[in-house]
């Protein structure tokens, strides 16, 4: 069945259309979870989190005025459902202080990530990705993968555009950082 | 911030996370066991529009009939048909002496009184129908 479109789907719902809920389901499940198990860490609480999103949204449906698209309403409640799930965590993250990056290891890191077979690199993401903590985690994936743009990830996460540039820029950093270290652990870097 | 440094490149080779087959039909199951209530918005019966029609037609119809009476001279005796005919409440000062010496002279013409008065039928029926609607 052709997708005709979130306005569409909005409007049907609001008329009484319970049903017309589903396409709008379907066609943002997939984020919903994967931003949810971004923010969580956790298959089944990021399933939870997705489906609480949604109900949250089908109640609330009355008060989306159409400032903002859709989508970044609807990714703005995910990510306040699924933050308010996460424990805090103190061990696993780590500190950029813990770590400092200076421009030429940044430099070598890159090369030596871009070096690696797709399925290493993968691997090695993942990994560096889950030592962040939840908020960095979710603007790289937010910016790098659902292809967000910076005004879009501002009303997310309720930061003005400058603080949302000043973090990609340091969760950046630090991804690096830890992939650097990683990279050098295992001498993959060419020196 | 530039999405086309390498980064970008690489985060779409990661693999996607992807809810459970029947993650659609859950949701959708919630939704009816909960009873959610269906946000329906509810549209008044007169529309904000015509408020401000109806309110600024009463305003000048008050105003013509009011203080515009040599429009129409010549009302020696005026029928209550008229709808200028004026509404005399001189005889409430009988009853209530002091609060009547108010309306010893006050008068209004009939016509304005009957826009009112429609106009707060208009309001009631606008609040009724909106309640019925809700239920």
């Amino acid at each position: 069945m052709e997708y005709k479109g979130d306005a569409y789907y909005v409007a049907e719902v609001l008329k009484g259309n319970q049903n017309s809920f589903g396409p709008l389901v379907e066609q943002y499940k997939q984020l919903a979870y994967s931003l949810s198990f971004k923010v969580t860490g956790n298959r089944e609480e990021a399933e939870e989190a997705a489906q609480d999103s949604f109900v949250k949204a089908y109640r609330s449906l009355e008060s989306f005025q159409g400032r903002a698209s859709f989508k970044t309403w609807f990714f703005r409640i995910v990510y306040t459902t699924a933050i308010s799930r996460v424990r805090i965590r103190h061990s696993n993250t780590v500190s950029l202080d813990d770590y400092k990056l200076s421009d030429h290891d940044l430099l070598e890191a890159e090369n030596a990530v871009g070096q690696l077979s797709a399925e290493e690199r993968s691997f090695h993401l993942h990994r560096a990705l889950d030592q962040l903590a939840a908020d960095e985690r979710v603007i790289l994936n937010l910016f790098y993968f659902d292809d967000l743009t910076v005004e879009e990830i501002a009303i997310i996460m309720e930061l003005s555009p400058s603080n949302v540039k000043i973090k990609l820029f340091r969760s950046r950093k630090k991804l690096y950082a830890l992939l650097h270290r990683v990279l050098k652990t295992e001498n993959s870097l060419v020196t | 911030m530039e999405k086309q440094d390498n980064l970008y490149l690489y985060m779409k080779e990661l693999p996607g996370d992807s809810p459970s087959s029947d993650f659609t039909r859950s949701v959708m199951d919630r939704i009816a066991k909960e009873n959610v209530a269906t946000p329906v918005v509810y549209k008044p019966l007169i529309s904000k529009a015509m408020w401000i029609f109806l309110i600024c037609s009463s305003v000048v119809v008050f105003l013509i009939s009011t203080f515009l009476r040599t429009i129409f001279p010549g009302q020696a005796a005026p029928s209550r048909l008229n709808p200028f005919y004026q509404i005399d409440f001189s005889f409430m000062v009988k009853p209530l002496q002091s609060l009547m010496s108010l309306f010893s002279h006050f008068s209004f013409p009939l016509l304005s009184g009957l826009v009112v008065m429609t106009l707060f039928l208009f309001l009631f029926a606008d609040h009724l129908y909106l309640r019925i609607s809700r239920r």
